[in-house]
Protein backbone atom coordinates (compact mmCIF):
# COMPACT_ATOMS: atom_id res chain seq x y z
CA UNK A 1 0.00 0.00 0.00
CA UNK A 2 1.31 3.31 -0.88
CA UNK A 3 -0.09 6.90 -0.10
CA UNK A 4 1.02 10.32 0.12
CA UNK A 5 2.31 11.89 2.67
CA UNK A 6 -0.67 14.49 2.20
CA UNK A 7 -2.88 12.44 0.88
CA UNK A 8 -6.57 11.87 2.35
CA UNK A 9 -6.59 8.53 0.84
CA UNK A 10 -4.11 5.45 -0.48
CA UNK A 11 -2.54 5.72 -3.79
CA UNK A 12 -2.19 2.45 -4.19
CA UNK A 13 -3.27 -0.67 -2.13
CA UNK A 14 -2.63 -3.81 -4.17
CA UNK A 15 -4.93 -6.86 -2.80
CA UNK A 16 -2.64 -9.97 -4.79
CA UNK A 17 -5.81 -11.99 -4.08
CA UNK A 18 -8.19 -9.91 -5.59
CA UNK A 19 -6.04 -7.75 -8.52
CA UNK A 20 -6.52 -4.58 -8.02
CA UNK A 21 -7.62 -1.36 -9.90
CA UNK A 22 -5.71 0.46 -12.34
CA UNK A 23 -3.28 -2.35 -12.97
CA UNK A 24 -2.80 -4.47 -15.68
CA UNK A 25 -1.55 -8.06 -15.28
CA UNK A 26 1.15 -9.27 -17.87
CA UNK A 27 -0.04 -12.64 -18.71
CA UNK A 28 0.67 -15.13 -15.50
CA UNK A 29 4.31 -14.02 -14.60
CA UNK A 30 2.77 -12.26 -11.67
CA UNK A 31 4.04 -8.71 -12.90
CA UNK A 32 1.96 -5.53 -12.90
CA UNK A 33 2.03 -2.14 -14.41
CA UNK A 34 0.70 1.28 -14.01
CA UNK A 35 -1.44 2.46 -17.07
CA UNK A 36 -0.66 5.76 -16.47
CA UNK A 37 0.61 8.20 -13.86
CA UNK A 38 -1.10 8.66 -10.55
CA UNK A 39 -0.18 11.65 -9.02
CA UNK A 40 0.71 12.05 -5.08
CA UNK A 41 0.91 14.62 -2.77
CA UNK A 42 3.86 14.68 -0.56
CA UNK A 43 6.48 12.38 -0.46
CA UNK A 44 5.26 8.85 -0.93
CA UNK A 45 5.00 7.13 2.37
CA UNK A 46 4.86 2.85 1.72
CA UNK A 47 2.29 1.99 4.65
CA UNK A 48 2.56 -2.17 3.65
CA UNK A 49 4.16 -4.54 1.38
CA UNK A 50 2.76 -8.00 0.94
CA UNK A 51 5.04 -10.35 2.94
CA UNK A 52 8.22 -11.43 0.72
CA UNK A 53 7.24 -9.43 -2.23
CA UNK A 54 9.72 -6.96 -3.85
CA UNK A 55 8.56 -4.20 -6.11
CA UNK A 56 9.40 -2.31 -8.67
CA UNK A 57 8.26 1.36 -8.24
CA UNK A 58 9.07 4.23 -10.99
CA UNK A 59 8.10 8.04 -9.44
CA UNK A 60 8.45 11.08 -11.91
CA UNK A 61 8.25 14.51 -11.06
CA UNK A 62 6.23 14.79 -14.12
CA UNK A 63 2.69 12.79 -15.09
CA UNK A 64 2.69 10.61 -17.49
CA UNK A 65 0.88 11.87 -20.92
CA UNK A 66 0.81 8.36 -22.38
CA UNK A 67 -1.95 7.95 -25.02
CA UNK A 68 -4.60 5.66 -22.99
CA UNK A 69 -6.15 4.32 -26.06
CA UNK A 70 -2.50 2.66 -27.26
CA UNK A 71 -3.61 0.18 -24.50
CA UNK A 72 -6.88 -0.43 -25.84
CA UNK A 73 -7.56 -2.80 -29.17
CA UNK A 74 -8.01 -0.95 -32.30
CA UNK A 75 -11.89 -2.19 -32.43
CA UNK A 76 -12.39 -1.06 -29.22
CA UNK A 77 -10.76 2.37 -30.01
CA UNK A 78 -13.06 2.67 -32.64
CA UNK A 79 -16.00 1.99 -30.68
CA UNK A 80 -15.46 4.27 -28.23
CA UNK A 81 -14.12 7.19 -30.03
CA UNK A 82 -17.12 7.28 -32.74
CA UNK A 83 -20.78 8.34 -31.07
CA UNK A 84 -22.46 6.96 -34.23
CA UNK A 85 -23.08 3.70 -32.39
CA UNK A 86 -24.78 5.43 -29.49
CA UNK A 87 -26.91 7.08 -31.82
CA UNK A 88 -28.05 4.20 -33.67
CA UNK A 89 -29.03 2.25 -30.62
CA UNK A 90 -31.69 4.79 -29.69
CA UNK A 91 -33.59 3.89 -33.11
CA UNK A 92 -36.19 1.21 -32.65
CA UNK A 93 -36.35 -1.20 -35.48
CA UNK A 94 -38.36 -0.77 -38.05
CA UNK A 95 -38.78 2.46 -37.29
CA UNK A 96 -38.06 5.67 -39.65
CA UNK A 97 -35.67 8.08 -38.32
CA UNK A 98 -36.44 11.31 -37.95
CA UNK A 99 -38.46 13.52 -35.66
CA UNK A 100 -41.28 12.32 -34.25
CA UNK A 101 -44.74 13.90 -33.72
CA UNK A 102 -47.59 14.06 -31.09
CA UNK A 103 -50.70 11.98 -31.40
CA UNK A 104 -53.67 13.98 -32.47
CA UNK A 105 -56.84 13.40 -30.66
CA UNK A 106 -57.76 11.45 -27.18
CA UNK A 107 -57.01 8.34 -27.64
CA UNK A 108 -60.41 5.67 -27.45
CA UNK A 109 -61.43 4.16 -24.64
CA UNK A 110 -62.10 0.67 -24.21
CA UNK A 111 -65.37 -0.47 -24.45
CA UNK A 112 -66.55 -1.53 -21.12
CA UNK A 113 -67.64 -5.02 -20.54
CA UNK A 114 -69.90 -4.99 -17.69
CA UNK A 115 -73.08 -2.60 -18.24
CA UNK A 116 -74.25 -0.66 -15.41
CA UNK A 117 -77.77 -1.68 -13.81
CA UNK A 118 -80.62 -0.09 -15.16
CA UNK A 119 -81.48 3.44 -13.31
CA UNK A 120 -77.71 3.84 -12.26
CA UNK A 121 -75.12 5.49 -14.07
CA UNK A 122 -72.01 7.16 -13.11
CA UNK A 123 -70.63 6.99 -9.39
CA UNK A 124 -73.98 4.73 -8.38
CA UNK A 125 -73.00 2.18 -10.65
CA UNK A 126 -70.31 1.05 -8.20
CA UNK A 127 -70.76 -2.53 -6.49
CA UNK A 128 -71.92 -0.78 -2.82
CA UNK A 129 -74.30 1.49 -4.41
CA UNK A 130 -76.07 -2.24 -5.56
CA UNK A 131 -76.26 -3.51 -2.61
CA UNK A 132 -77.47 -0.58 -0.56
CA UNK A 133 -80.09 -0.56 -3.09
CA UNK A 134 -81.01 -4.32 -2.45
CA UNK A 135 -80.92 -3.72 1.29
CA UNK A 136 -83.29 -0.64 0.95
CA UNK A 137 -85.78 -2.78 -1.02
CA UNK A 138 -85.28 -5.45 1.77
CA UNK A 139 -86.10 -3.28 4.57
CA UNK A 140 -89.09 -1.31 2.93
CA UNK A 141 -90.47 -4.73 1.97
CA UNK B 1 11.13 15.28 -16.63
CA UNK B 2 13.36 13.21 -14.05
CA UNK B 3 12.41 9.50 -13.05
CA UNK B 4 12.79 7.75 -9.92
CA UNK B 5 13.10 4.08 -9.75
CA UNK B 6 13.08 2.07 -6.44
CA UNK B 7 13.16 -1.43 -5.47
CA UNK B 8 10.61 -1.93 -2.09
CA UNK B 9 10.47 -5.16 0.19
CA UNK B 10 9.40 -5.46 3.32
CA UNK B 11 12.28 -4.09 4.61
CA UNK B 12 10.93 -0.72 2.93
CA UNK B 13 7.96 -0.56 5.31
CA UNK B 14 7.43 3.59 6.64
CA UNK B 15 9.77 4.86 4.63
CA UNK B 16 9.05 8.24 2.67
CA UNK B 17 10.38 8.05 -0.81
CA UNK B 18 10.46 10.14 -4.40
CA UNK B 19 10.00 13.64 -5.01
CA UNK B 20 7.22 15.51 -3.39
CA UNK B 21 4.13 15.55 -5.04
CA UNK B 22 5.22 13.36 -8.23
CA UNK B 23 3.29 10.96 -10.16
CA UNK B 24 3.86 7.18 -9.76
CA UNK B 25 4.20 5.44 -13.41
CA UNK B 26 5.27 2.48 -12.79
CA UNK B 27 4.56 -0.34 -10.28
CA UNK B 28 5.94 -4.11 -11.05
CA UNK B 29 6.24 -6.77 -8.88
CA UNK B 30 8.98 -8.30 -9.40
CA UNK B 31 9.13 -11.18 -6.65
CA UNK B 32 5.29 -12.51 -5.65
CA UNK B 33 4.31 -13.17 -1.79
CA UNK B 34 5.03 -16.05 0.10
CA UNK B 35 1.88 -17.78 1.00
CA UNK B 36 1.20 -18.23 4.29
CA UNK B 37 0.08 -21.34 5.74
CA UNK B 38 -2.68 -21.38 8.04
CA UNK B 39 -1.18 -22.82 11.37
Amino acid sequence: MLRGSRDLRDLVCVDVATNGHAFQWWVSDGNMVVNRSIGYRGDLIVVWVPKGSQWSLTLSDQPNFRAADADIPASDRGRRSSGACFRVSLVRRGEPEGPRTAPVGRPSRPARLIAPAPGLSGRNAGKGALMRGVADRRFLG
Amino acid sequence: MATFDFTITEAGIGEMIGPPDGFLVNLTMVTPPVHETPR
